[in-house]
C-alpha cells in the first residue's frame, strides 16, 4: 500500500472533510485524489499488487460504495474538465470527474444536450454515470449510457493506460471494449476520460401527467399512447407517495414528456389532454423526479418483459405502504422501489409471484444467470482485474 | 490441416449432402463480398437446425478444429474466410421463431435474411431498422457478427441498438444467453461486447431483435450540388440546424453516372458533382417544416435543386439507386474495392477533397457513395484486377485514403468490420496495450482461439494468439 503523499496533501485534507464515509469512522485509511491521469497511473503502479481501491466520483453512489471494503479510496473528482467539444460533430470529450451539470451548461449554449438522466440527477459525474450505466426515463427512447459512449480512456488494474472506441459516431474497429466497460462499475478498469454523443435539444419540451385512476387499465393506457402522433421522449409512472414528493397531487400518475417540433408537440399534447385526469405539468418535474434518489437510497429494481409491466406495478404498489416510493418505466418493464429494507423484503415477495427479476445495483455478472454465463462473467473479471484490486465485492458473483 | 475422417463425422451430424469438400463446391466459399482476398477452406459444413449447429460446434471442439462461422458471405472485409480450416455456414437456419407484437421483438435464427424479417412483420406495422445495402441477401447472424449499419442508422442506430438477447454457442460447445427479454439484466454488457465480434466470440443460435414501429410519415428528398464541397458543407449545416434525418446519404458524380447507366437508374442528375439523398420521418405534423429547413440548408449551401419524392414509387426509385450503387459499379470494371472509413462529420469537406487529390495522383477513379450524416465514408474504386499496374495503384490509393481518414481523427471501419482487410491499420488506431485488452476479451469467450483465427486483431499484437494451436495450424 502506498500513502497519498504524492497526490497532494491539500486535496486529501479537503476530500477528507467532505467524505461521509470517513466521518463515520468506518472507511479506508488512505485516500488518493489524483488530478491527472499520470498521477492515477503512478498510484496504481507504485502500490503493492494486492492493494485494493474503492473508486469514487462525486460520491453519489454511497449505497453501493459503502459495501466495498478496500485499502484505499481513489477519488476521481479532481480529474475533471471538458477536453474537446465540436458542436458540428455532436461529440464531446470530458474527463471522468466532470459533472453532468457542467456538460449540460456548455452544450445547452449550442442547442445540444447529452440526454443521460441518471437517478440522483446532474450532480453525478460523467465517469460514474458511464461506469454504473445508470439510466433514467430518457433511456426508454433515447438510449442507455452505453449507447451514448463513443470512446473511453481507461487505466487498468495494473496501471496500464488503454483506450476503447474513438471520437467518431460510428465505429466497429476491433472488439467493443466501450460496451464492456460501460456498466462494469469500474471493476475492469478506471475510466479517466470519455467521448460521448450529443443530440440537438428538442425545440420544445413539454410534459403532462395522466392520473391512473386505479391500477386496472394500465396496459390499455400504454397501448393507446402508441397511437400518439409523436412518440414520447419519456414515460414514467409514479405512485401517489412519489407524486406528492415531487410536488404533484397525491395520486398515481403516468408522466409523459414530449420533445420535438412545436407543431408536433402541440398536436400530441392535445391528444394526451383528452384522457380523463390528464393535465399539463412543467418539464422541470423530470430533474425533480431524478433527484428523489440523490440521498443514496437503496436502489432496487424489478424487471419483467414490458407487456407484463402492469401486473408487476400493481403487485409492488400493493405491497408497499404510505412511505414507499415507486416508479416505473413501462416500455423497459422496470419498476423501481425506494423503501426501507424491511419493506423491501415484503415487496420482494410480491414481485416473485409477478415473475420479476430483481436487479441489485453493482451486483455480480450473471448472478441470476445460468452457470455458463456466470463463468463467462468471472473469466472477464479475471482477465482484467485478476487480483480484484478495483471495487472488490462489486460485480463479483462470489459475493452473493 | 484438419483431422482425417472429420468430414464423415460431420456428415453423421448434418447429412452427407451438407458437408462440402470438393473444390468446385468450395469455390463459392473462397471469398466473401470483398473478392480481393481468397482463401481455400478445408471443408464447409451446413447444419439445418439449431441442434445440428450446436452438435457441429461440439464436434469441432472435441476434435480441436478451428472454424469460421459464416452467414450469406456478403461481408466486405474478408471476415468470413477460412484458410485451410472449416466454414460453418449458418444460412440454412432461416426460421423466424417468434414475433411478439406487444413487446415489439422477434426471435430469429441466424440465417434469416435481413429484408425477409421486415417483410414478415410488415403486416403489424413494424420493421427491422438496420438496413445495410446488402439487406436483400445478408443474414441477421452476419449483421450481429459485423454490427452492421445502413442508411437509416443515422437516426435508428446500428445492429447493437436492436439486439435484445442472443443465445450463442461458445467455441467449447457451451451455450450462453446474453442479454434478456425480461426487462434488463445485471452484470457486464457481454451482449454489447459480442455484437460486432466478427465471429471470434461464438456462434449465434438465435437472436431476439427489436422491431421498430413504421413511422407515420416519411419525406424523401434529393438535393443536387455543383461541387462535392458544397454537398459536404450542407451536410454539416443540416446537422448543425438541430435536425436528425432518418438518413443522409451522399453520392458523387462517378457514382451517379454508374447508377444512371445501369438498370437501377433513379433519375439522379448526371451532371451534378454530388447529390444528397435525405429522408425525414416521424409525426406528420411538423414534418414539412423540417423538410423546408433541410431544403433551405441545402440551398444556402449552394444546391442547384432540391426535390421531394411525391409518390412511394418515386421514393423507392431514389433509394434503389443508392442501395444498388455497388452493383451498378459492376458495369464500370471487372473488380471493385469497397472501403469503409469514418471521420468526424465536420471534416467531410477537407477529407473528401483529399480523397479527390489522391485519386487524381494515383490515376484511379474513386466513387464516393456513403452515409454523410454519420461521417461514414465508402470510397470505392472500380478497376481491372488483371492489370498488375492498375491493381498496385488502387492499393496505394486505398492505403493513402485510409491514412488520411486516420489523420482526420477517424476510424477505419464504421460497419464492415476489420476482417483481414483492415488488420494493418489496427496498430495505427490502437496502442499495443489496447490491442492486448481486445485479445484478453476474446480469450474469455474462446481461450483456445479456434473461432475465426487471425481476424480483427493482428497476430503480432496478440502474442498469446500467435502461440495458439489454432493459429499455428
Amino acid at each position: 500500500m502506498r500513502d497519498s503523499a504524492g497526490s497532494g496533501d491539500t486535496a486529501m485534507t479537503h476530500a477528507r472533510r467532505r467524505d461521509p464515509i470517513l466521518e463515520s469512522g468506518g472507511g479506508p485509511e488512505v485516500r488518493h485524489a489524483p488530478s491527472t491521469e499520470a498521477e492515477l497511473v503512478d498510484i496504481l503502479r507504485e502500490s503493492a499488487p494486492h492493494t485494493t481501491f474503492r473508486i469514487r466520483g462525486a460520491g453519489t453512489w454511497t449505497s453501493v460504495t459503502e459495501r466495498i471494503c478496500a485499502d484505499a479510496t481513489l477519488d476521481l473528482s479532481r480529474l475533471r474538465g471538458i477536453t474537446a467539444y465540436v458542436p458540428g460533430d455532436l461529440t464531446l470529450t470530458a474527463r471522468a470527474g466532470t459533472l453532468l451539470s457542467e456538460i449540460a451548461e456548455v452544450t445547452r449554449a449550442n442547442g445540444q444536450w447529452l440526454p443521460l438522466d441518471p437517478w440522483g440527477g446532474s450532480t453525478g459525474t460523467l465517469g460514474a454515470t458511464l461506469a454504473t450505466a445508470s439510466a433514467g426515463p430518457l433511456a426508454a427512447t433515447i438510449g442507455l449510457p452505453r449507447d451514448a459512449a463513443l470512446g473511453l480512456t481507461i487505466v487498468d488494474a495494473a496501471g496500464i493506460r488503454t483506450t476503447a472506441g474513438g471520437r467518431v459516431v460510428k465505429n466497429v474497429a476491433g472488439f467493443d471494449l466501450v460496451r464492456l466497460q460501460v456498466g462494469a462499475w469500474g471493476t475492469l478498469g478506471i475510466l479517466t476520460e470519455a467521448t460521448v454523443r450529443l443530440r440537438p435539444l428538442p425545440a420544445v419540451d413539454r410534459s403532462c401527467a395522466i392520473q391512473l385512476l386505479e391500477n386496472a387499465g394500465l396496459a390499455e393506457l400504454i397501448t393507446s399512447l402508441r397511437q400518439l402522433t409523436l412518440g414520447p421522449l419519456a414515460l414514467e409512472a409514479v405512485n401517489s407517495t412519489l407524486a406528492a414528493t415531487i410536488g404533484l397531487p397525491p395520486a398515481a400518475m403516468l408522466l409523459v414528456r414530449l420533445g420535438g417540433s412545436p407543431r408536433a408537440v402541440a398536436q400530441t399534447l392535445d391528444q394526451l389532454l383528452r384522457h380523463p385526469g390528464a393535465h399539463e405539468i412543467s418539464s422541470s418535474i423530470w430533474p425533480t423526479l431524478a433527484a428523489t434518489e440523490s440521498d443514496g437510497a437503496a436502489g432496487v429494481r424489478y424487471s419483467v418483459r414490458p407487456s407484463q409491466w402492469p401486473s408487476l406495478w400493481t403487485a409492488v404498489v400493493d405491497a408497499g405502504d404510505a412511505t414507499t416510493r415507486v416508479h416505473a418505466t413501462p416500455s423497459r418493464g422496470i419498476v423501481r422501489v425506494v423503501a426501507p429494507a424491511a419493506l423491501q423484503d415484503r415487496v420482494r415477495q410480491s414481485t416473485v409471484s409477478a415473475g420479476a427479476m430483481e436487479i441489485v445495483e453493482g451486483a455480480g455478472p450473471g448472478v441470476r444467470g445460468l452457470p455458463a454465463l456466470r463463468a463467462l462473467g468471472r473469466r472477464v473479471r479475471d482477465a482484467f482485474d485478476p487480483h480484484r484490486r478495483l471495487n472488490p465485492g462489486v460485480m463479483d458473483d462470489d459475493r452473493s | 490441416m484438419i483431422p482425417p475422417g472429420l468430414d464423415r463425422e460431420l456428415a453423421d451430424v448434418v447429412g452427407t449432402r451438407w458437408v462440402l469438400t470438393r473444390p468446385g463446391e468450395l469455390l463459392a466459399y473462397t471469398s466473401d463480398g470483398l473478392p480481393g482476398y481468397r482463401h481455400d477452406p478445408a471443408l464447409v459444413v451446413l447444419p439445418g437446425t439449431r441442434d445440428e449447429a450446436l452438435a457441429v460446434v461440439r464436434l469441432l471442439a472435441r476434435r480441436n478444429v478451428a472454424f469460421v462461422p459464416r452467414g450469406a458471405g456478403t461481408g466486405l472485409s474478408g471476415g468470413a474466410l477460412a484458410d485451410g480450416t472449416v466454414v460453418l455456414g449458418l444460412n440454412r437456419l432461416r426460421r423466424i421463431l417468434e414475433i411478439d407484437v406487444d413487446n415489439g421483438w422477434a426471435v430469429v435464427e441466424p440465417g434469416v435474411v435481413n429484408a425477409h424479417l421486415s417483410r414478415a412483420v410488415a403486416a403489424y406495422g413494424l420493421h427491422y431498422a438496420p438496413d445495410p445495402s446488402s439487406q436483400s441477401a445478408c443474414t441477421i447472424g452476419g449483421n450481429v457478427a459485423e454490427n452492421a449499419g445502413g442508411p437509416h442508422c443515422l437516426k435508428y442506430g446500428v445492429t447493437v441498438n436492436h439486439v435484445l438477447a442472443l443465445t450463442v454457442a461458445l467455441a467449447d460447445g457451451s451455450v450462453v444467453t446474453l442479454g434478456s427479454t425480461e426487462g434488463e439484466v445485471s452484470g457486464y454488457d457481454l451482449l454489447g461486447a459480442f455484437v460486432g465480434s466478427e465471429g471470434c466470440f461464438g456462434v449465434v443460435l438465435d437472436a431476439t431483435v427489436r422491431l421498430t414501429i413504421n413511422p407515420p410519415a416519411v419525406r424523401t428528398m434529393l438535393a443536387d450540388f455543383p461541387t462535392i464541397d458544397s454537398a459536404a458543407r450542407a451536410t454539416s449545416a443540416i446537422i448543425a440546424a438541430g435536425l436528425v434525418p432518418a438518413a443522409l446519404e451522399m453520392m458523387d458524380q462517378p457514382t451517379i453516372q454508374a447508377v444512371e447507366a445501369s438498370i437501377y437508374a433513379a433519375g439522379y442528375p448526371v451532371d451534378a458533382a454530388a447529390v444528397l439523398l435525405i429522408e425525414l420521418d416521424g409525426a406528420a405534423a411538423g414534418l414539412d417544416d423540417d423538410v423546408a429547413r433541410v431544403a433551405a440548408a441545402c440551398r444556402d449551401g449552394g444546391a442547384r435543386d432540391v426535390r421531394v419524392a411525391t409518390t412511394e414509387a418515386d421514393r423507392q426509385r431514389l433509394w434503389q439507386g443508392r442501395k444498388k450503387a455497388f452493383g451498378a459499379m459492376g458495369r464500370v470494371s471487372s473488380h471493385l474495392v469497397v472501403q469503409d472509413a469514418v471521420i468526424p462529420r465536420t471534416r467531410l469537406p477537407d477529407v473528401l477533397a483529399e480523397i479527390g487529390r489522391i485519386g487524381r495522383e494515383e490515376g484511379v477513379t474513386v466513387c464516393n457513395v456513403f452515409h454523410a450524416g454519420d461521417g461514414n465514408l465508402h470510397p470505392n474504386i472500380p478497376y481491372n484486377g488483371n492489370d498488375a499496374g492498375e491493381t498496385q495503384r488502387v492499393e496505394r490509393a486505398m492505403v493513402r485514403i485510409m491514412e488520411a481518414c486516420i489523420a482526420a481523427g477517424g476510424s477505419v471501419t464504421g460497419e464492415h468490420g476489420i476482417g483481414v482487410d483492415k488488420l494493418p491499420y489496427m496498430p495505427r488506431l490502437f496502442s499495443e496495450a489496447t490491442l492486448g485488452s481486445m485479445c484478453r476479451l476474446r480469450d474469455c469467450f474462446d481461450p483456445e482461439r479456434r473461432m475465426n483465427p487471425g481476424k480483427v486483431v493482428p497476430v503480432r499484437s496478440c502474442r498469446e494468439w500467435a502461440m495458439s494451436p489454432a493459429a499455428r495450424r
